[in-house]
């Protein structure tokens, strides 16, 4: 029996337009005066479907595109071409009044647990807000039990619901974070980096409570991180993306033990590991290219061992291939690797 | 002689509530050319112990007691001028964002040749020389096209490249480096520590590289001390700490990684947080989250003690090694 996905984005792309004083962007070509606007391209067409249940990992460096993912298929940003289905409806031309029933089902946990919870409002306020606004028949008493109760599944004690964030250690305000997303129910929750300010102590304690949650509610998470060791640990599956575009996508465990594109194979030899120190980080040459130019062919050649000709000249598609990861990679695909 | 002797470092810092003590009796020494880690959370006191070897601790922070020698010389007596010749020249750091280290206003090459004239009487022309080729020497391709750029012209792992040539430039003793790629991506991190590691080997300068992680400990130190709430913890070879570590934080630490339990398992976590420094507990600052705890754990500061070749502070590992000897007896 064949699922339908979760989440479905096709040909997602997202641009930004630089903000400059328009005088900075005539220019005098030809015998003609332009306004030529430049624009950074943070994602150029990512094909991603999500399954019910799964939890996928996207890595990436800073820069590739990874968190604007995240915000486009919240519908936190504007696409500017594609479409992104929830459960095969289309939910990216939803006014704000329609999006708002899917939101419901679409939360999202950030990075910075000392920035995103508002620190004029107590953990009380912080939790029942969601829970009374999606849930306006609810009487004062259920909403106060249910928030009690979300603050008991994240190893919180209910008496602390009066307390600001700041008289929180950073540990207990990301399972804040995670209660007040659960505070709705959702079926998706989109992680964008959640362990990255904390100690390594703290971050076992927030991915067990992530785990245990996806258990006992059955979620599907889309995390975001670029932290590999998180990645083999935590997901199902794995998009590695690259300026903007999906490059390698596979189970966890055949991307760990057979990664095929040439930047999965430099990320995953970069990786600190405890015992074994003898492989050798492969270097990655040249620059990280910006997003502002889309670069004509493979978007990883100017940094890549394998390039030739056609790299620089042809896009490289995602090619499935037999273990079910796919590849967006000539080398990959002549065998040249 | 060793270069650098700490001992019995007591750092504090005077509040109006009354006063917090950062690190206790902190003692350990570095030989030339060694790169040692110090490992710990966040609050642990790294930072503090890092920034206390050059004095660098700001104003209601003090020094209370103890010593630190560098090649035989005491550092905490010396005033702040004559301070000036010890930083940068005979210890440099580097610190954890690079764009922060730099001055955005200053190209690249005048805040180099302006920290090797701050203590030489070089010619400009001569430490521009020195500049390209220590950045030629970080591996910053085009380095006499670096030099006349400005910071935000570099990406961050070029810029903290500037700042190893930086560090690197007066040929100083000890390098402490603090958090140097926490800023930075996967790759360009496994770049930097082999640069770091490199240098340190080229010029045999020794290293104390402070960091939360325990893979890049593994990866570049030698010797590797755990902090835990301004006390050395546990002390000895990086390879011994982690394939056997002796201290239950240690053993909490390293077991929480999630690279140590099988893929989709439940990680190991240590029960509560680093207790604040204004209520210190007394005993052991460990045992309120330790499941290994005793009555004496509670009440006095466990002694050093020496298990195999590493040093550890706990009486549950005093106490196995005391039986082991008594089998030894036998």
């Amino acid at each position: 029996m064949k699922q339908s996905p979760l989440i479905q984005l096709s040909g997602v792309e997202k641009r930004f337009d630089i903000e400059q004083s328009w005088l900075n962007e005539i220019r005098f070509k030809k015998g003609k005066f332009t306004r030529k606007k430049e624009q950074v391209h943070a994602l150029n067409g990512v094909n991603l479907t999500i399954q019910k249940g799964e939890s996928l990992c996207v890595v990436g460096e800073t820069g590739c595109g990874k968190s604007t993912l995240a915000r486009v298929i919240l519908g936190l940003t504007s696409l500017s071409a594609g479409q992104i289905h929830y459960q095969d409806q289309r939910i990216d031309n939803l006014n704000e009044r329609q999006r708002m029933l899917f939101r419901r089902s679409m939360q999202m946990i950030f990075q910075n647990p000392y920035a995103s919870l508002n620190p004029r409002m107590t953990i009380y306020q912080t939790l029942s807000e969601p829970v009374s606004f999606h849930n306006p028949q609810l009487s004062q008493d259920d909403v106060d039990y249910k928030v009690a109760k979300l603050m008991e599944s994240v190893d919180l004690s209910p008496d602390l619901s009066d307390f600001y964030p700041h008289e929180f250690s950073g540990g207990q305000r990301q399972r804040i974070s995670i209660a007040r997303a659960l505070s709705v129910d959702p079926d998706f929750i989109v992680a964008d980096e959640p362990l990255a300010a904390l100690d390594v102590s703290v971050q076992a304690q927030v991915l067990n409570l992530m785990m245990d949650k996806q258990q006992e509610r059955d979620l599907t998470y889309l995390f975001i991180t670029h932290d590999l060791t998180v990645v083999e640990h935590f997901s199902n599956r794995v998009a590695v993306m690259y300026l903007g575009k999906v490059c390698e996508l596979a189970d966890t465990k055949t991307l760990f033990k057979h990664p095929k594109h040439p930047y999965t194979q430099a990320l995953l030899s970069a990786i600190p590991r405890l015992d074994d120190n003898s492989i050798q980080p492969i270097r990655l040459v040249g620059e990280v290219p910006t997003p502002f130019n889309k670069p004509k062919g493979c978007v990883f050649q100017a940094r890549c061992a394998h390039a030739n000709e056609r790299c620089k000249n042809q896009e490289p598609e995602m090619i499935l291939h037999e273990d079910l990861s796919s590849v967006a990679c000539h080398a990959v695909e002549e065998g040249r690797i | 002689m060793a270069l650098l002797d700490v001992s019995n470092l007591n750092v504090c810092f005077g509040l109006k509530s009354g006063k917090a003590q950062a690190l206790y009796d902190v003692s350990f020494s570095l030989e030339r050319g060694e790169r040692i880690a110090l490992v710990g959370e966040s609050g642990a006191g790294k930072s503090i112990l890092g920034f206390s070897i050059v004095n660098l601790i700001s104003k209601p922070g003090f020094i209370e007691s103890g010593s630190i020698k560098l090649n035989g010389k005491e550092l905490t007596h010396l005033s702040n001028r004559q301070l000036r010749h010890v930083r940068g020249k005979r210890i440099a750091m580097i610190f954890q964002d690079p764009m922060m280290t730099l001055n955005p206003v200053i190209s690249v090459g005048v805040q180099m040749v302006e920290a090797i004239r701050s203590h030489t009487s070089m010619s400009k022309k001569d430490a521009k020389k020195i500049a390209i080729d220590r950045l030629a020497q970080v591996q910053i391709p085009s380095p006499e096209l670096r030099f006349e750029q400005y910071p935000h012209e570099l990406s961050g792992g070029m810029r903290q490249r500037v700042i190893i040539a930086i560090a690197m430039i007066l040929n100083p003793d000890i390098i402490i480096a603090d958090e140097p790629t926490t800023a930075l991506d996967v790759t360009i991190q496994a770049e930097i520590l082999e640069l770091l590691k490199h240098m340190c080997e080229v010029c045999n300068v020794a290293l104390i590289l402070i960091t939360h992680d325990l893979g890049v400990v593994s990866r570049i130190a030698e010797r590797t001390m755990v902090l835990y709430a301004g006390r050395i913890v546990e002390e000895g070879p990086t390879l011994e700490i982690i394939n056997d570590p002796q201290h239950p934080y240690t053993q909490g630490l390293l077991s929480a990684l999630p690279q140590m339990a099988l893929p989709g398992q439940r990680l190991n976590q240590i029960v509560g947080s680093m207790p604040s420094l204004m209520n210190h507990p007394q005993g052991c600052a460990f045992h309120p989250r330790c499941k290994y705890a005793t009555d004496k754990c509670k009440q006095t500061q466990p002694n050093y003690i020496y298990s195999g070749i590493s040093t550890v502070a706990c009486y549950m590992v005093e106490d196995m090694l005391n039986e082991f000897s008594e089998y030894d007896d036998l």
